[in-house]
C-alpha cells in the first residue's frame, strides 16, 4: 500500500466522521430551533383589531 | 499561397479536434434531444466546439507573427470566474435562494442521509489515489460522487485545474443520468418487501414551521459551519445567505433576481467558460475516460452509502417506524431528481406508498451534506497533500 493511499483512506474515515458529526449538529440545531420557535397561527384580523380595542378600553378606565 | 495559408484551420485540424467537435455535438445533443442538464450541457458542448476549432479567437493562442499571446475571451473569463471560483459561489447564492429548508424540519433525522450519500466521493478518492492519481487529483475526482456541479468546479479548480473539463462533463452528466443510475442499484441492495415499507411514522408531513426558525437556520448553520471549519465558510455562507435571502422575508425581488436572473447569467457564463478547458490537447486522453469511469463509480457508491446506513438504521428502529432503504438514496444533492425516482420506484411497486416528502427531506439533506463534503475535502487535503 502506497502512501498516497494510506493518506487518502485517513481522509476518507475522517471526512466521512465529520460529515457525519456536522450533520448531526445540523440535526440538533433544527430540533433546538423548532422547540424555541414553534409554529404560531397568525392572528385572524379581527381578533387582532378586537384585541387593540380592549386594550383602549382599558386604558380609557384607568 | 499555399492551402495551409489560405484554410489555416483545416489544415490545422487533428483527429483529436475532431472528437472534441464530436463530443460537443453529442453534448448539444444529450441537451437538446434527451434534455439532460440542458443547461449546463449544452454551453459545453457548444465551447467543445468554439475551443476545438484550429486557431479559434475564443481561447488564447500565440500570434506567428509577433510570438505575443493574444487572450482569447473564455480564457478571459476562466480566470475571472473559475480560477477566482465566483462563478460556482454566485451559482451557491441562488441554489440557496431554492431551497427550501422546511422538509428537514418536518423530518430532521433524514439530514444524516445527507452524510451516507458522500459515501460515493471518498470511495472514488480511495480508488482514484489507488489508480496513481495524487491525493489532490484523487480527491477532485472523488467529488464528482458530491452530485453537485458548483461544489465539484470549486474543489477541482483549486486542486486539479488541469482536470477540470472532464470533471465538469462527469458531474453533470451523471447527475443528469440519476434516473437511470439509481434504480438498479437500489434494486440490487433492497428486497421487494424493504421497498414496501411506508414512511407514515417518520416525521410530520403536515407540520408548520416557524417563520423565525426558518430565517434564523442559516445564519446558525454558517457560524457554526464557519467556526469548526472555516475552510468550508466560502461554499457553505454562499450557500447560506441566498437562503436567508429567500426566507427574511423582505428582500423577495432580490430572491426571485437570485433564482432566476443571477442563476441563468452566471449558468451561461460557467458552462462555456468550462469549455475552455475542453481543448483536444487535455481531454482526449486515457485519463478522460477514467475519470468518467470513477464518476460512475462514485455515483453508484454514494446510494450504496445511502441504502446501507437506511437498512442499518432499520436494525434498531421499531416495526411502523422504518424507513423505506430507497429514501437512504436521496441523500446525495441532485434535487429534486433523486426524491423524484425514489418516489416513483415506491409508486411502481404499491401506488398507494407516497415516499415524496420524506424523499425530499433526505434530498434537502443531501444538498447541504455535498457542500459539508466539499468544505471538509477543502480543509483536510492541504493538510496531507
Amino acid at each position: 500500500m502506497t502512501p498516497t493511499i494510506e493518506t487518502s483512506l485517513l481522509i476518507a474515515g475522517v471526512s466521512m466522521a465529520g460529515i457525519f458529526v456536522f450533520m448531526a449538529i445540523f440535526y440538533m440545531l433544527i430540533i433546538g430551533l423548532d422547540k424555541l420557535l414553534p409554529f404560531e397561527e397568525a392572528k385572524p384580523v379581527e381578533q387582532i383589531v378586537a384585541t387593540s380595542s380592549d386594550d383602549g378600553e382599558e386604558e380609557y378606565e384607568q | 499561397m499555399g492551402f495551409e495559408q489560405l484554410m489555416p484551420a483545416i489544415a490545422g485540424m487533428t483527429w483529436q479536434d475532431l472528437v472534441m467537435i464530436t463530443i460537443g455535438l453529442i453534448l448539444i445533443y444529450l441537451a437538446i434531444a434527451k434534455n439532460y442538464e440542458p443547461t449546463l450541457l449544452l454551453p459545453m458542448g457548444f465551447g467543445a466546439i468554439l475551443v476545438n476549432i484550429p486557431l479559434s479567437s475564443a481561447i488564447t493562442q500565440i500570434d506567428p507573427a509577433t510570438g505575443e499571446a493574444v487572450e482569447g475571451v473564455l480564457n478571459v473569463f476562466f480566470n475571472a470566474g473559475i480560477a477566482t471560483e465566483i462563478f460556482p459561489l454566485l451559482i451557491f447564492i441562488a441554489i440557496g435562494a431554492m431551497i427550501d429548508f422546511s422538509p428537514l424540519f418536518r423530518s430532521p433525522s433524514l439530514l444524516l442521509f445527507g452524510a451516507a450519500a458522500q459515501f460515493g466521493i471518498f470511495m472514488t478518492m480511495v480508488l482514484a489515489s489507488f489508480l496513481g492519481y495524487d491525493l489532490r487529483e484523487a480527491a477532485s475526482i472523488g467529488i464528482i460522487g458530491a452530485a453537485d456541479g458548483p461544489t465539484s468546479i470549486v474543489v477541482a479548480s483549486r486542486f486539479a485545474p488541469n482536470l477540470l473539463g472532464p470533471i465538469s462533463v462527469a458531474a453533470y452528466s451523471y447527475m443528469a443520468l440519476v434516473p437511470i443510475i439509481q434504480p438498479p442499484v437500489i434494486r440490487l441492495l433492497t428486497s421487494r418487501k424493504e421497498r414496501l415499507i411506508r414512511m407514515s411514522g417518520v416525521g410530520h408531513a403536515n407540520k408548520k414551521i416557524s417563520k423565525k426558525a426558518l430565517i434564523l437556520f442559516p445564519i446558525v448553520v454558517t457560524i457554526v459551519a464557519g467556526i469548526i471549519a472555516p475552510s468550508s465558510l466560502a461554499l457553505i455562507g454562499f450557500l447560506m445567505f441566498g437562503n436567508l435571502i429567500r426566507e427574511c422575508g423582505v428582500l423577495n425581488k432580490l430572491s426571485l433576481s437570485a433564482q432566476n436572473e443571477l442563476a441563468s447569467l452566471v449558468t451561461i457564463l460557467l458552462g462555456i467558460t468550462i469549455a475552455s478547458t475542453m481543448t483536444s490537447d487535455r481531454f482526449v486522453r486515457v485519463d478522460t475516460l477514467v475519470i468518467i469511469g470513477l464518476g460512475l463509480f462514485a455515483f453508484v457508491f454514494d446510494t450504496f452509502g445511502g441504502v446501507i446506513f437506511a437498512k442499518f438504521l432499520n436494525i434498531f428502529r421499531k416495526e411502523g417506524n422504518k424507513i423505506n432503504p430507497m429514501v437512504g438514496a436521496c441523500g446525495i444533492s441532485a434535487f429534486p431528481m433523486s426524491a423524484r425516482v425514489i418516489h416513483q420506484m415506491g409508486q411502481k411497486e404499491d401506488p398507494y406508498n407516497y415516499l415524496l416528502m420524506p424523499a425530499i427531506s433526505a434530498n434537502v439533506g443531501g444538498q447541504i451534506g455535498s457542500v459539508v463534503a466539499g468544505g471538509i475535502i477543502l480543509t483536510l487535503v492541504p493538510l496531507f497533500a
